[in-house]
């Protein structure tokens, strides 16, 4: 299965498309697209086919445990799959929003892409020509020697904010 | 230390479960703009940002509702504009109120953020290039 993620903000046309010619080219596969709102429109004047199912908004639980089951993961560059996916050591490509398409006020999507790439390894796509041919491969066997980093940051992150908050805090 | 914790559903909300994981608060409160959005007991205010800036009167009744009730020590918010009102209501409360900038803002900081250095008793970047470039903001980690 492949499961495709916009969140929960905005729809993604070019991950809609991504989406629908992934589905098309792996036609025994199950193709999960969770569009965000506004993001079923799309498809409305396109052939859908069998195996792409499409829905806007999903309750957290299920996000969570499709991103866990997914052969292949592709997430806009957001916080919300992102760290879920990085945490689980999940296969994913990432699909920054772009301001170039007005996916995005900005481009800090790809600001995010780009420090995800340098931190973790991730790989990411700006054209959905080369996106669409990496669903067809199988992902690499997944990396958790990164999450000790990951927890130990967290860590550290927690015990000086606690000493800040102690030391302002009566 | 009794705790507000704010933030936005999605990304924002991630970030600040993470961040509460790794603190002892003694209680707290969270408050959050979508119902359902996680395991622990929630507050749901109205959402908005600056392009629906009309739906702020309404996110500040729902917060006025909430801290009435709730007296809180410190309060902490990863975003985004929902959660920077939420924090200046509890100000004016006496808590005491720390904004994160999200992770996602790798480069600079939100317009939120610019906001929380004048709002809050602290701004935090999750980013040490970020703080480089602004006095009132600090770094002090990363959820990533």
């Amino acid at each position: 299965m492949i499961f495709l993620t916009a969140g929960g903000q905005l729809p993604f046309d070019r991950l809609a498309e991504v989406a629908l010619e992934g589905a098309r080219s792996l036609p025994e596969e199950p193709v999960i697209y969770q569009a965000g709102p506004g993001g079923t429109a799309w498809f409305e004047h396109r052939d859908v086919p069998a195996n792409l199912a499409i829905e806007e908004f999903m309750e957290v639980g299920r996000h969570r445990k499709l991103m866990v089951e997914a052969r292949w993961v592709v997430s806009h560059a957001g916080m919300g799959s992102l760290l879920p996916l990085l945490e689980q050591a999940r296969p994913v490509l990432v699909f920054p929003r772009l301001k170039r398409y007005r996916e995005h006020r900005n481009d800090h999507q790809l600001d995010t892409a780009i420090a995800m790439r340098e931190r973790f390894g991730l790989t990411f796509y700006t054209e959905s020509q080369a996106l669409i041919s990496q669903l067809a491969q199988t992902p690499s066997a997944t990396d958790d020697s990164k999450l000790e980093l990951i927890e130990r940051r967290r860590e550290e992150f927690g015990h000086r904010l606690q000493g800040m908050l102690e030391s302002r805090v009566r | 230390m009794r705790a507000l914790l704010v933030a936005s559903f999605g990304g924002h909300l991630v970030q600040l479960e993470r961040i509460a994981a790794h603190l002892s608060l003694g209680s707290t409160v969270w408050v959050t703009t979508r119902p359902a959005s996680m395991d622990q007991p929630h507050h749901v205010i109205t959402d908005f940002n600056k392009t629906t800036l009309w739906r702020a009167g309404r996110c500040a009744v729902d917060i006025q509702r909430i801290l009435r009730h709730e007296r809180c020590d410190a309060a902490i918010s990863t975003g985004a504009a929902p959660g920077l009102l939420c924090l200046a209501v509890a100000r004016l409360g006496g808590s005491y109120t720390v904004w994160i900038d999200s992770v996602a803002n790798v480069r600079r900081l939100s317009l939120s953020g610019r906001l929380a250095t004048w709002l809050c008793h602290e701004t935090l970047t999750q980013w040490p290039e970020v703080a480089a470039g602004h006095r009132r903001v600090s770094y002090l980690g990363s959820v990533l």
